[in-house]
């Protein structure tokens, strides 16, 4: 066995903390008393009682709820669909390949331009209807656009783990392809599309570039109230608010982490 | 109680007539045509690319062939989708399902027929009876050794009482001993069963062992067909001849009477119909003497001897012929002796 030379470690060390440091830092004063300024003044939750008697506050996290929980069943239902016609569909090596691009190509697009490309086509879209008046429609609807990616890739790489010997043994033992759907392909595509789901509503909770753009008068998130309020000045509810943030999208990252590797 | 006792009734002859399959360029069939009977356990044997497997998935309704037609007890199934065929298929990946207990595995092909629950129970306790695996019905596939995982593959088609079992390479991850009792198994299985079997495989020793009648394979075309010992004592080309088992070829000129070789004249059985070409004759038939034989008789030194425990095999010059005989005197390396030739166990060869 080789041995690691200690300054790698160190590397690492320092490194993980520069990540970790300033999510501590705010965690940390989210519980200090001082109002303003960085001095520690004595322990409380007091913040935390504030921050759930803020109606603005419960608003947006309302809004943000919603939004990820209807955009995340949206995105789901879609990019397992998609991911299923991907995989399974008998296309030729050529287009394969091009699919497998538009595939990726959402992941890796800056959300600044996805965000400017929504704004543009809503408002194209507006002249036909008044349903793309920015608000939360809007928002859901550009929630879903990036979240169909995510979910289509996790669940194309259980799929792929799945093979393909399953269909042909069940449509062998007579099964028709509901039947192989609903007892076979969906049971076993569980974990990655569980995991797909997770993932695109962790980053529906924290998104901000597609909502800021999307949103309209009256539905406002978290991560909008957050920024809005930080321009007047940080405040320990801040500090508390994106505490409760950060540690709900760790808990969703686990557990979607865990289901991906069973 | 048999709840397949029937089968020897409704399993009927299937025939393969002139199926043609391409992939892209690749010709993986060129118009095989195959006559199974009913209650046959029939092998399809070949080298890997041979076509064999395609051909069963073509029976299967996994693949569809280019030309041609599946004929079942005078039932066209060419077109029909693979499961709404009387077959069942043991794959050779077994693909159980792995979310499913070996109960559910077995009770899959009724359930999706909708099949009255107590008829399901009685067919899925039959299944686990005939295979011995009662006691692994609560377990998910994954707690099964390989040879488990064979058996439920195998009780999990065969409840539905299909016509024809049709069986993809279902040996190969098996370790050599068990392999050799689950061809045994396999066999009395199908005599006890009366249902017709189609097995593929690559293995020639399995074929001989299962197998009422083979068919071998050769690159998208049937090389020759027939019972075992047909086949092995009969080949009716060079390919045949060298894939089941091993042969000794002689190349020589048709004279009259005979064949002209490199030490000598031969006595043949029968007058070839070429002018030059090969004999094959099976390392076991050829004779060991001390004394010049009467006929095809060949002055032969020991080049090579291997000492197998039931026998020896070894190898001669000239000619470099490769005999098996018993273990028994043992042969030195270059010991002379007479190795004779019997023109019974010459088969001439088609060029």
């Amino acid at each position: 066995m080789h041995r690691l030379n200690p300054l790698v470690r160190t590397v690492a060390l320092v490194t993980l903390a520069f990540l970790y440091l300033p999510m501590l830092a705010i965690a940390i004063l989210s519980f200090n008393r001082t109002r303003y300024g960085l001095q520690w003044n004595g322990f409380t939750t007091d913040w935390y009682t504030r921050l759930l008697q803020n109606a603005e506050i419960l608003e947006a996290a309302r809004n943000t709820l919603v939004l990820a929980v209807v955009s995340t069943l949206v995105a789901t239902v879609l990019g397992t669909l998609l991911a299923i016609a991907l995989e399974r569909y008998p296309w030729g090596r050529r287009s394969r390949g091009w699919l497998d691009n538009l595939l990726y190509l959402p992941v890796v697009t800056p959300d600044i331009i996805l965000a400017v490309a929504l704004v543009v086509a809503f408002g194209a879209l507006r002249a036909i209807s008044t349903l793309f008046e920015p608000g939360l429609l809007t928002m859901i609807l550009g929630h879903v656009t990036f979240q169909i990616a995510f979910v289509a890739l996790t669940v194309r790489s259980r799929l792929k783990s799945l093979g393909r010997d399953l269909d042909e043994a069940a449509r062998d033992l007579y099964a028709d392809y509901s039947y192989f759907v609903r007892r076979v392909l969906l049971p076993l595509l569980a974990p990655g599309i569980v995991a797909g789901a997770m993932l695109a509503f962790t980053l529906s909770l924290d998104d901000f570039v597609i909502s800021f753009f999307t949103a309209g008068p009256t539905s406002q998130t978290l991560p909008l109230f957050i920024y809005a309020s930080v321009r007047r000045g940080v405040t320990p509810e801040i500090h508390a608010l994106s505490t409760l943030i950060f540690l709900a999208t760790v808990l969703l990252v686990l557990a979607s982490e865990r289901l991906t590797r069973r | 109680m048999t709840v397949v006792a029937d089968a020897k009734q409704v399993g009927g002859t299937l025939s393969v007539e002139r199926v043609v399959k391409r992939f892209g360029e690749a010709t993986a069939l060129g118009g095989v045509s195959l006559e199974i009977k009913a209650g046959e356990f029939f092998t399809l044997l070949g080298p890997s690319g041979c076509g064999k497997t395609t051909l069963l998935r073509i029976i299967a309704g996994l693949e569809l062939p280019d030309q041609g037609r599946i004929v079942l007890l005078g039932k066209d199934l060419t077109g029909l989708p693979a499961n709404q065929r009387p077959v069942n298929t043991v794959f050779q990946s077994y693909a159980l399902f792995p979310h499913l207990s070996v109960y559910e595995n077995i009770a899959f092909g009724l359930r999706s027929r909708r099949m009255a629950p107590a008829e399901v129970e009685r067919r899925v306790k039959y299944g686990l009876e005939i295979l011995q695996l009662e006691k692994f019905a609560a377990r998910l596939p994954h707690q099964l050794s390989g040879g488990q995982k064979q058996r439920v593959a195998l009780a999990r088609a065969l409840v539905n009482e299909p016509q024809v079992l049709l069986l993809d390479e279902p040996m190969s991850a098996l370790d050599a001993k068990l392999r050799a009792e689950v061809q045994i198994q396999l066999r009395r299985l199908q005599q006890q069963l009366g249902l017709t079997f189609i097995l593929v495989t690559h293995d020639q020793d399995e074929a001989m062992a299962v197998s009422d009648r083979i068919a071998l394979m050769r690159v998208g075309h049937l090389e020759q067909s027939g019972t075992p010992d047909e086949v092995y004592e009969h080949p009716r080309t060079r390919f045949a001849a060298e894939f089941l088992g091993a042969a000794n070829l002689l190349r020589g000129k048709r004279v009259p009477g005979g064949l002209e070789v490199s030490f000598g004249r031969l006595i043949l059985p029968q007058t070839p119909a070429w002018e030059e070409g090969s004999v094959a004759i099976r390392p076991e038939r050829v004779q060991l003497r001390d004394t010049e034989p009467r006929q095809n008789g060949l002055r032969v030194r020991v080049r090579e001897a291997v000492y197998r425990g039931a026998y020896q095999e070894a190898w001669l010059e000239p000619c470099d012929l490769r005999i098996r005989t018993g273990p028994h005197p043992a042969l030195r390396v270059g010991q002379e002796l007479w190795a004779e030739l019997p023109p019974q166990a010459l088969v001439v060869l088609e060029e």
